[in-house]
């Protein structure tokens, strides 16, 4: 099992060999599971979603050898992530696909913003493009440049496309979070009720004794003593530890629960139906 | 922790509050299920769907960026809900995801929504979009879906990080009712200043039983608070026996002292 999914060169007659192969033993568990009956096809992905969840349940239970702190099972999680690796892969042709038909019918009928449709069609298709070529003919020139002499290859261009404009949109984008905190704290603290007045004051204090001009404020309380207390930095770090850090660690525990639970809901199928049918 | 032998005390307490959930969902699944509190944040969704149903313009939902995690599949129960009800109105439900494999379970159970409600033929597959797997080309395109869209209310569930700023404002800019969960705690903060309505912490694994009211659900929810309340007599009882041992400072605890301070380190991380 392991010799089929070891790790092989990206040419050669054994790699085509075994995509083909793979891709046919794919092609054949789709057709098997379309054509099986709904009420089977539920009891296959039951069974299989077990499976996958008792794998994980056992490696972490199991006892381990002290020496190496392994089990058995340890050493085949990197095969079992590559089997969810190979679905996530099917996937994302689906995902490209979706994205393709939708902007396609845009582009197609002329609906309004029909122009972005072509733009991203277009810059799918050039970072597609070069992507590939970079990943098998990095050092390929692609032309000279006459003003300066010197030549441009492939990998040079996709480091254009890639950190030159994606990395610096994505930049962008983020950037614009700083102006949603404006507005969005503009409002959240506006004095409405108590709640909102208690916040405006944490969030005031902590802002504050992050700044060399808020700690000046109570610079003239001495550092010892009962009266440190009050001194704008010890009351932010006490907000922060005492009262934000138990909140926090209390919604945690809710969460990690209410995750235990759901997860155990899948894994035994006890909600099957929850999502796509009624309960079985 | 990579094992449950790194401390077993920490692996017998996830069985047993795993066989608390498993025993009370069975319990729920035969007797009479149980009845829960009201959410407010949960309550609005209906009335945000109506609202905009009325408006006449659609319902944007968005499973979070964590992938096919429980956090995601989560949110898909609560948009089964939603979108029974959006298609109960004759609306649009629209379905922005980050993860292919998340269009296709969302496109299945959005499908699956309009069919129970008998309205099969408004699914649109157009309307379930798989915009990029970039976290801020998704964030611009969501921002895109609500300005062009003109989406009147959106629902924003799952695992959200830096970017659920940009989705809860942009959304308040076209003046979209907005109902958010996240599990990241970091972004509550951003979404309760953003949103109209937050549900949160565990509330958010609730809102599936709370909306569907099945018994499987609702079990499984009584079971979560069973287990916050042994987990919070443990951090109670880990409470007092430290502040017992910082009354009594010394390195070799003796005596009474001695069997505190084991039961303290039973649940010390590391």
């Amino acid at each position: 099992m392991h010799s089929f999914f070891a790790a092989i060169p990206h040419h050669g007659p054994e790699y085509f060999g075994k995509l083909i192969i793979g891709l046919l033993i794919v092609l054949a568990i789709l057709g098997l599971l379309h054509a099986a009956p709904k009420q089977s096809r539920r009891a296959i992905i039951a069974v299989f979603t077990f499976l996958g969840g008792l794998f994980y349940f056992l490696e972490f239970f199991l006892p381990v050898d002290p020496k190496t702190n392994k089990n058995f099972l340890t050493g085949q999680q990197e095969f079992v992530a590559q089997l969810s690796a190979v679905i996530g892969a099917y996937a994302i042709g689906l995902g490209v696909v979706s994205l393709g038909q939708y902007h396609a019918k845009i582009i197609s009928r002329k609906r309004e913003g029909w122009g972005n449709s072509v733009v991203l069609v277009i810059a799918a298709l050039i970072m597609f493009t070069f992507s590939i070529l970079n990943e098998y003919h990095a050092k390929t020139v692609l032309f000279t440049d006459p003003f300066q002499h010197h030549t441009q290859d492939i990998h040079g261009v996709f480091l254009v496309l890639f950190e030159g404009g994606l990395a610096k949109l994505d930049a962008a984008t983020f950037a614009l979070i700083a102006f949603f905190i404006a507005s969005a704290s503009y409002r959240a603290f506006r004095i409405r009720s108590v709640e909102s007045s208690l916040l405006m004051i944490a969030a005031l204090i902590v802002m504050l004794a992050s700044t060399t001009i808020g700690t000046a404020l109570t610079n003239w309380l001495p550092t010892e003593g009962p009266q440190a207390n009050f001194r704008i930095e010890h009351i932010s770090e006490w907000l922060l530890t005492r009262l934000n850090s138990p909140a926090q660690r209390g919604i945690v525990f809710g969460l990690e629960v209410g995750a235990l639970a759901t997860s155990l809901r899948l894994w035994l199928s006890l909600e099957r139906g929850a999502y796509f049918d009624a309960e079985v | 922790m990579e094992h449950a032998s790194d401390n077993w005390y920490v692996g017998a307490l996830s069985i047993l509050l795993a066989l608390l959930i498993v025993a009370v969902i069975m319990f729920a699944q035969h007797r009479r299920p149980p009845t829960i509190r009201k959410i407010a944040g949960l309550n609005a969704v209906d009335e945000a769907v109506g609202r905009a149903t009325e408006m006449g313009r659609p319902v944007l939902m968005v499973p979070g960026l964590d992938g096919l995690a429980i956090s995601t599949l989560q949110a898909l129960s609560i948009f089964s809900h939603i979108g029974r009800n959006v298609a109960k109105f004759g609306n649009r439900s629209i379905v922005a995801t980050n993860d292919p494999l998340v269009t296709g379970i969302a496109e299945e159970t959005i499908r699956d929504a309009y069919a129970e409600s008998g309205r099969p033929e408004l699914f649109d597959t157009n309307d379930i979009r798989y915009l990029s797997s970039q976290q801020f080309a998704f964030a611009t395109g969501v921002a895109g879906i609500l300005i062009r869209d003109n989406v009147a209310a959106s629902f924003l569930f799952g695992g959200f990080y830096a970017e659920s700023l940009i989705f809860a404002e942009v959304g308040n800019q076209v003046g979209a009712v907005q109902v958010a969960g996240t599990t990241q705690v970091t972004q509550i903060p951003f979404l309760i200043a953003a949103c109209d309505y937050v549900i949160i912490g565990d509330e958010f694994y609730a809102a599936s039983a709370y909306l569907s009211r099945n018994p499987t659900l609702l079990g499984s929810l009584v079971a979560q608070d069973y287990c916050k309340l042994i987990l919070m007599i443990i951090v109670w009882l880990g409470c007092i026996g430290v502040s017992i041992l910082a009354a009594h400072p010394g390195d070799h605890p003796t005596g009474w002292l001695h069997f505190v301070d084991k039961a303290v380190k039973l649940f010390k991380p590391g």
